[in-house]
């Protein structure tokens, strides 16, 4: 069954960051009720799956997300998705393109059209459920990004990629606690909450919300190879750009060589 | 087909099947309560919904019950639509909940429906949910917290989905006793004998001093939810309760619809079906409300 979908919203952010947020499947993901990522495959491609839950009825698709294209300085994308059911009911492909415009200074405006061909399980509630539902999930979906874009920033865009500490704001709150819920852990979420999104699953992305450049590629301090391990490393890795941090060391550092004196 | 393979669970007492509850939701499983099961074993037997487990409150004891006190018809999670249809409390007051049992499916499914399962289950196809949204029913979810009371109008949400949270079970529904000078009635269009509705239309009016003092309009199968035409219930609020008016409000409770077009007809057939059966759920409500059948 052929669908197609107009959807449009506004969010009181700057098109760079509504722009670096949305390229990103790995933040993208978890604004969509019952959606992660699960592993990069290539260069702008990325394996992921989605349960889609109405009522009593689940579906779960396992699939592929790819960039078709992307122009950064029209901002505009073209995404394709395909998944098939995992109970071997069907599928959906997906074909969406989405442009970002800047309204007003501060405020974007995201355009997506999408064409959808969904077979199976779902296809059989027909059109007007499929529509009812879309619509539904996309409400979630721009909740969601509102939620985490619309935030102050926490630094400033401009701060320099070094290790260069943020400044003056306050620290994040302790990124150790929410670090812990690695991104391919979610589908085990999804899969049976309702078509609610988990607005804590955002940590789930290895970067929180300071400028993505800086953050995306931490230099862990420690090479270790345990998956618990990379996490406790972008952890310690955060915490090391702390300006906090280094007074707490310095501070019991001179009270240690003063008692033991 | 048959469903696919399941837990069954049969618990004895409600605080047994809300801790089931729980419990299976919080290890991440799928569990849903069994009542009547009319609207949930078709999904199982299509292998629409698949939940793990599956919660059978049928031999809890105490649920069954249908009483007026306190100027409240209460009615239990395992009350049947034929219980409805042969109770003579219902028969003699509450008119508009013996139009809607009698067009739900067949006698056979209306020996084991309940009328709660109805409302829970979500579907805006449904028949009760319309008729509870225009008498102002309230509906009792319970948890492992306790009891809460849930305004019909706030009970359905979204599409299949319902303010029951996952842990909860819905077990009564209390309806206000209907006032003197009150009618109530409830008009359905379908293909055939049992059938979904193409439209449904429920309407209540409270009339006195020849003006139409409170009135109650609840739509079925024409949107995502159930629902409630809350632009004509205001229109009429003050007005005589003659054809005119309804024709009226009949106009703008279609205006409210939003219908999914399908083998039951096109999105201009089933917002003009909820014209016309509005209009004559209207005018039946209005001829009970002065004492007629």
């Amino acid at each position: 069954m052929g669908l197609r979908f107009e959807h449009a919203f506004t969010i009181k952010a700057r098109p760079e960051k509504v722009w670096a947020y949305l390229t990103d499947p790995y933040r993208v993901a978890p604004a969509l009720p019952g959606a992660a990522i699960t592993e990069k495959t290539g260069e702008g491609t990325w394996n992921g799956t989605i349960t889609v839950k109405v009522g009593p009825v689940a579906a779960k698709y396992k699939g592929t997300v790819r960039f078709e294209s992307m122009d950064e300085a029209a901002r505009t994308a073209t995404i394709v998705a395909r998944g098939q059911d995992l109970s071997g009911r069907g599928g959906a492909d997906l074909k969406m393109e989405s442009r970002l415009s800047e309204k007003t200074p501060g405020e974007t405006e995201v355009a997506m059209a999408s064409d959808v061909n969904v077979t199976g399980i779902m296809a059989q509630f027909g059109r007007g459920l499929v529509q009812d539902v879309s619509n539904q999930m996309f409400q979630k979906f721009t909740e969601a990004v509102r939620a985490e874009l619309e935030r102050p920033d926490e630094a400033p865009a401009e701060a320099p990629p070094a290790a260069a500490p943020p400044v003056a704001g306050a620290p994040v709150s302790a990124p150790a606690p929410t670090s812990t819920a690695p991104a391919p852990s979610a589908p085990g979420a999804p899969s049976v909450a309702p078509t609610t999104v988990s607005g804590s699953t955002l940590t789930a992305s290895p970067s929180p919300s300071v400028p993505s450049a800086p953050a995306r590629a931490p230099a862990p301090p420690i090479e270790v190879f345990s998956f618990g391990g990379q996490i406790l490393a972008r952890a310690a890795g955060r915490m090391m750009r702390r300006p906090l941090f280094w007074i707490v060391v310095a501070a019991a550092a001179a009270l240690i060589y003063r008692l033991s004196r | 087909m048959i469903p696919a393979s399941f837990e069954y669970h049969a618990p004895t007492s409600l605080p047994e099947a809300i801790g089931l509850l729980g419990k299976l939701g919080q290890a991440g499983e799928e569990a849903k309560i069994l009542s009547g099961g009319q609207s949930l074993l078709p999904l199982l037997k299509l292998r629409f919904a698949r939940p793990g487990h599956l919660i059978d409150i049928n031999r809890i004891p105490g649920l069954d019950y249908l009483k007026e006190e306190g100027g409240v018809l209460r009615m239990g999670a395992l009350v049947r639509e034929a219980a409805l249809e042969t109770s003579p409390i219902v028969r003699a007051k509450y008119q508009i909940l013996i139009d809607t049992a009698a067009v739900i499916a067949d006698p056979l499914v209306r020996n084991q429906a309940t009328v709660c399962g109805n409302l829970a289950h979500g579907d805006p196809a449904n028949d009760h949910p319309a008729t509870m949204l225009a008498i102002g029913a309230d509906v009792v979810a319970t948890g492992p917290k306790g009891a809460r009371t849930i305004p019909v109008k706030q009970f359905f949400t979204a599409v299949f989905t319902t303010a029951l949270e996952a842990n909860e079970v819905l077990t009564e529904i209390r309806i206000p006793a209907p006032p003197p000078g009150s009618g109530g009635a409830y008009v359905k269009l379908e293909r055939k004998v049992g059938d979904f509705a193409t439209a449904g239309a429920a309407a209540f009016l409270v009339i006195g001093g020849g003006v139409i003092e409170a009135a109650g309009i609840g739509l079925t199968n024409l949107g995502p939810t159930p629902i409630k035409a809350t632009d004509a219930e205001q229109f009429l609020k003050g007005k005589k309760p003659d054809a005119a008016t309804f024709a009226e409000a009949a106009k703008r409770a279609a205006a409210a619809t939003a219908p999914n077009p399908d083998r039951r007809g096109s999105v201009e057939y089933k917002q003009n079906m909820a014209r016309v059966l509005t209009q004559r759920a209207l005018a039946r409500a209005a001829q009970r409300a002065a004492g007629g059948p």
